[in-house]
């Protein structure tokens, strides 16, 4: 009887990848509109034309006889970042940072010419499930110190989720020693649930259970509130308005000097952020109908 | 805890969009309705009409039976003869029983003949006076193979029932009295108790007997003395060591049928086993079981024509072998004749029909499952191909492959090799492995690599290249945990598909791939959480 309430309970309160599909994702975002997210190019056009703050890009290689080009004219720059426009879950995203003349990838030395395959691999498509791809040079996304005290390596990012422009759901995204700088979940990272209404951090899941201290720093988490909360949600309210896009996660950062920008638009985002915030995905769409911000 | 007050979102809510927002998710509410509705009558008329077709296929077909593009074999006896006076030819005609089924031809010469029952036997006689005549008599047969299992538990212990004295007692040809045989006897049996350890010990006698390869009269002692002996030697001998040790044994005679002409028949014995006539060849092989091509024409120890002596006499058995057409009635589509009138292979039909149905289990698997594999094809594919390579040497080359593919990946991550240059690189690395796969089976002999290791190969490759890019992206744990849960999908729908019955089923009755479409149908529009969801957001609601 009680794992019979228990799967009822589920049932009511989680949203599964099915559900999210035919319910979501599929009503609510045309398929042709699937690129404004897809493709980071694309999304970056549309933020920059209404003035949403997003890392400002030095370069765009569409082509391998570009890439020398387009090279030289960025390396006025000692921190960039490299990534693929159509690239998904953080997959080849190259972070380069200069010192004496020489580029460190993770701390590791790399020369022009692996900098040139890279870039070559991304126009040829090998993060972008073979169609050919663009290559995206943008500026670096300097953590703000909040993040840099918890752990002081990788880009920490928080994703709000968006339905029909009501925010549901919020997490911020924290890259461990074992995520090697990457902040996805699956890879190893912790997802931390946030308190809508005032961006305080709930507590952190690893993937297996949930925290309240960062696993390699013991810095504590939950508790802390996140700077410019307000300016966070207003900015993902703005860009689900300006994208044809009515089930969306957005991604944001927050650089120490800038403040918060939008770093891409997910039309499928993943349903870990339900364990992040211990609540279903269901839950918080019930409640916005009760508040009447959804109907 | 709110979602969020006005305050927060007040953005939201000056904007002028939001009417036109709202009216457009509206109407794409009512959409999705309006489309569910038609698509459940589509899935539902899809589900229900092959079924229906199927119900009225079996019922306008005379019910449900054997399955599966089983042979029929028309059996003609083919006599000639001539004779100065009279002439009387006996034979026997075959019964219906458990394992045969038969129809008789009621041709002209066959009318002539007279058809009458002796004990358990149907047999024919023609009479007459004639120069030069020939008679030909044809019947149809349908078999069913059998395999019965003798219990352990049963002792042995003699039999001495008034009922059965026929079958337990010795005859001119059965010496089961004799002492050699009463010896031979006594001493296979040894200290056994149980009944099967007898009849196996028997069994295992007879069997290393080597036969012989003419077909001659041979008796009990015979089969003892020369150690040779054809079928009905060995008959003999097996069914009299059964008697002499109290056990009811008799010999039953019939043809072994193939698509040919020919004069020899064959005989086995049948062991009284509690209540049940179990069958065993001691020459063929078959130890309390039959294949489906044993036609059974009589039982006891007879000879299959009998002739007055001073007959000129030939005879030749022609056996035609013909598919038996599957519930023909109605047939939408009928694969088997298709198959035997456009000479088409059968295995490209099963393919065919196989594929949609593996795909169909592999959505169920990911959806509502939740298993994760390397796309939808690749599973269905590679079981496909295990059909052809058997399951263990089939997975052994994949893994071998993947492996290959993996070490190779290696090195050439850490040289930078460009993408494409490497996916060549890797498929070289393939064929080398599979070259040499097919170099050492064929040396062994573990293993006929010849065609149907090709298609295999060119899924294999497939999967390397997905494997590979699954590697560089998201490192060889999770590629190799996507590859492992890849291969149990794979086996899990070998098993399913690899199962004869499906196999003729989809077969006999193609139209169930629209079943199956509806069926697809529905799940697309499931939107119930799959079982390893309920595993993975446990810790959502345990607060």
């Amino acid at each position: 009887m009680k794992w019979i309430r228990k799967i009822a309970g589920m049932q009511s309160s989680i949203l599964g990848i099915n559900e999210r599909n035919l319910g979501f994702i599929y009503p609510n975002n045309a398929r042709k509109n699937y690129k404004y997210a897809d493709d980071k190019y694309l999304t970056k056009n549309i933020l920059h034309s209404h003035q949403i703050a997003c890392p400002l890009t030095y370069a765009m290689i569409d082509a391998i006889g570009k890439i020398e080009q387009a090279w030289q004219a960025t390396c006025e720059w000692n921190e960039l970042v490299i990534k693929p426009s159509k690239g998904a879950g953080g997959k080849g995203i190259m972070i380069l940072k200069k010192k004496n003349d020489q580029w460190f990838s993770q701390s590791k030395p790399v020369s022009e010419q692996d900098i040139f395959t890279h870039i070559a691999n991304i126009i040829f498509g090998i993060y972008s499930f073979g169609d050919s791809d663009v290559a995206l040079i943008e500026e670096y996304i300097r953590p703000h110190d909040i993040f840099y005290q918890i752990f002081p390596e990788g880009v920490p990012d928080i994703r709000v989720i968006l339905l029909k422009g009501v925010p549901l759901m919020g997490m911020l995204r924290m890259p461990t020693s074992r995520s090697d700088g990457k902040a996805n979940l699956h890879q190893g990272g912790l997802g931390i649930g946030i308190d809508m209404k005032t961006g305080r951090l709930k507590e952190a899941y690893d993937g297996e259970k949930h925290i309240t201290c960062h696993p390699d720093t013991k810095h504590p988490i939950t508790g802390l509130t996140l700077p410019h909360w307000d300016e966070i949600i207003r900015m993902s309210l703005k860009a689900a308005m300006k994208f044809p896009l009515h089930y969306l996660g957005v991604d944001l950062v927050i650089d120490q000097r800038k403040g918060p920008m939008v770093m891409e638009l997910n039309v499928r985002p993943g349903l870990g952020i339900q364990l992040a915030n211990r609540e279903g995905l269901k839950d918080a769409i019930y409640r916005a109908k009760q508040e009447n911000l959804l109907n | 805890m709110g979602v969020g007050s006005p305050q927060t979102f007040g953005i939201y809510f000056q904007n002028p969009l939001e009417s036109m927002l709202k009216k457009q998710v509206v109407w794409q509410n009512e959409y999705v309705m309006k489309e569910n509705k038609s698509l459940r009558a589509i899935a539902i008329a899809l589900i229900m009409l092959p079924i229906l077709i199927i119900l009225v296929r079996i019922h306008k077909n005379g019910g449900f039976t054997a399955l599966g593009g089983d042979y029929k074999y028309i059996i003609n006896y083919e006599f000639n003869f001539q004779s100065d006076a009279l002439y009387k030819i006996t034979t026997f005609l075959p019964v219906n029983n458990r394992r045969q089924e038969i129809h008789l031809h009621n041709s002209g010469h066959m009318s002539a003949g007279s058809v009458f029952l002796d004990g358990p036997n149907k047999l024919i006689q023609w009479r007459g006076s004639s120069d030069d005549a020939n008679i030909s008599c044809q019947f149809e047969f349908r078999g069913k193979p059998v395999a019965y299992l003798i219990r352990g538990s049963l002792t042995y212990e003699p039999r001495f029932s008034g009922d059965l004295e026929e079958y337990l007692s010795a005859t001119q040809f059965i010496q089961s009295d004799d002492p050699r045989i009463r010896e031979l006897a006594t001493e296979l049996s040894g200290q056994k108790t149980r009944l099967v350890e007898i009849i196996q010990a028997f069994y295992d006698f007879v069997y290393q007997i080597p036969s012989s390869s003419s077909s001659e009269f041979t008796d009990a002692l015979m089969a003892l003395d020369r150690r040779e002996a054809s079928c009905n030697g060995k008959s003999r001998l097996f069914v009299s060591l059964c008697r002499s040790m109290g056990i009811p044994a008799r010999v039953v005679g019939g043809l072994i049928l193939e698509e040919t002409a020919k004069k020899t028949s064959h005989s086995w014995i049948e062991i009284l086993i509690e209540d049940t006539w179990v069958p065993f060849d001691a020459l063929n092989g078959y130890f309390a079981s039959l294949p489906a091509h044993y036609l059974e024409l009589y039982r006891g120890d007879h000879f299959l024509i009998t002739r007055n002596k001073d007959l000129m006499f030939d005879y030749l058995y022609v056996i035609k072998k013909d598919r038996v057409y599957d519930y023909p009635v109605f047939a939408v589509l009928n694969i088997w004749q298709l198959m035997d009138d456009a000479g088409i292979a059968h295995d490209m039909f099963k393919m065919l029909l196989l594929l949609p149905f593996g795909a169909f289990l592999v959505a169920v698997f990911k959806n509502v499952i939740g298993f994760k594999t390397y796309g939808v094809f690749l599973p269905v594919l590679i079981s496909l191909s295990l059909l052809e390579t058997g399951l263990v040497p089939g997975l052994l080359l994949f893994t071998i492959i993947i492996a290959v593919v993996v070490l190779v990946n290696f090195p050439l991550t850490q040289w930078h090799i460009q993408y494409n240059a490497k996916i060549s690189l890797m498929l070289i690395a393939v064929v080398i492995t599979a070259l040499l796969a097919i170099q050492i089976l064929h040396t062994t002999g573990w293993l006929v690599a010849s065609a149907p290791l090709f298609f295999p190969i060119i899924i294999l490759t497939i999967i390397s290249e997905r494997m590979a890019r699954k590697i560089e992206e998201e490192g060889t744990r999770n590629a190799t945990e996507l590859y492992v849960t890849t291969l149990l999908v794979t086996v899990l729908i070998y098993f399913v598909l690899s199962s004869e019955f499906i196999q003729h089923f989809v077969l006999t009755f193609p139209e169930i791939i629209l079943t199956i479409a509806g069926i697809n149908l529905l799940l697309g529009k499931w939107i119930g959480l799959r079982v390893m969801e309920y595993y993975r957001f446990l810790n959502v609601t345990s607060s």
